[in-house]
């Protein structure tokens, strides 16, 4: 009785979900006329199932769904408009720092060591943001969303 | 699962450059993006965020995609990577993530069932959690979650045997 009883129980869960072959089924019919500890058993795995069943997750709003779409659009355009505006200014910055370096390189009265010291800081500078940029891109290719299968 | 119609055709489109044609993509799975999200991160304006930035990355990664394939489970992984992310910045920053008793709809208030229910979910490894949203918030059948997860039917069916076992446990030692 004892053993039928532990293996009946493992039953329960498959007969509740009627999973269970017509012969198991039976049997675990049977054993609950006579077993009150799995009528208890399986009124619990009924519970649990049914309070799942109604479970429903806290909503928003009608408004809120209402602007989603355009709040996906304006993210999606205004990542596309920031990448426009870094590359504009990002022109903008070398081409004044270009004219800057130029006139005091071609002013005779700038000192030796000065455009000497501007000359090393334009190409630091130059050396930094490539390897920047070129971090940028190597990560962008890795990025772990782009390897989702497609 | 149910799948938008034409949705082939409509990501076709998209991945022309038209923007506007996901806008019915973004409409049909955005109520399921945010279940999703929530029962991952426990926190509505997050869950709103998450499932937001999910389409956005999805909208990037469609010139590459295979229109011969279903949007949902490539959408999926997304927005699952996203929630996983999330997670483990929270905790990494110190963060506590909520309880998920806290985004659970319950008008009643007084059901203390249902409370120890939500507790005992909380409880739940993020991939049981996520198990027990797709079947019963969002009704996917063992079939289409067996495709959905990649796995076996025999798999999710045990481990949502497992799972109901783990909260009758949880249940029996905590009301």
């Amino acid at each position: 009785m004892n053993s039928e009883h532990k293996k009946i129980k493992a039953l329960l869960l498959p007969y509740l979900e009627g999973k269970l072959e017509e012969e198991e089924r039976r049997k675990v019919e049977e054993h609950l006329k006579v077993c009150k500890e799995c009528r208890e058993e399986i009124k619990k795995y009924e519970n649990i199932e049914e309070g799942l069943k109604m479970m429903k997750l806290k909503q928003p709003s009608e408004e809120v769904w209402d602007n989603y779409w355009s709040s996906v659009y304006n993210r999606l355009e205004r990542k596309i408009g920031w990448i426009f505006f870094s590359i504009g200014a990002i022109i903008l910055l070398f081409f004044g720092v270009y004219q800057f370096i130029d006139e005091l390189i071609k002013d005779p009265t700038t000192p030796l060591v000065v455009k000497i010291g501007i000359l090393l800081l334009s190409f630091g500078g130059v050396v930094l943001f490539v390897s920047i940029l070129r971090e940028q891109l190597f990560s962008k290719k890795r990025e772990r969303y782009e390897e989702v299968e497609k | 699962m149910k799948k938008l119609e034409d949705e082939n055709k409509i990501i076709e489109r998209v991945k022309r450059g038209d923007k506007k044609a996901f806008e019915p993509i973004v409409k049909f799975y955005m109520k399921r993006a945010y279940n999703i999200a929530l029962g991952f991160v426990h926190n509505e304006q997050d869950a709103l965020d998450i499932s937001q930035e999910a389409f956005i990355k999805a909208f990037r990664g469609l010139k590459k995609f295979d229109t011969k394939k279903d949007f949902f489970p490539y959408f999926y992984q997304i927005i699952k990577r996203l929630c996983f992310d999330y997670t483990k910045k929270k905790k990494r920053e110190g963060f506590k993530t909520n309880n998920f008793f806290n985004v659970v709809y319950n008008p009643n208030g007084n059901n203390r069932f249902k409370e120890a229910l939500s507790e005992a979910i909380n409880k739940l490894e993020p991939e049981q959690k996520e198990l027990i949203i797709l079947r019963y918030i969002e009704g996917f059948s063992y079939e289409e979650l067996s495709r959905l997860l990649g796995k076996p039917i025999g798999t999710i069916m045990s481990s949502l045997f497992y799972i109901k076992k783990k909260l009758k446990e949880e249940l029996e030692g905590g009301v």
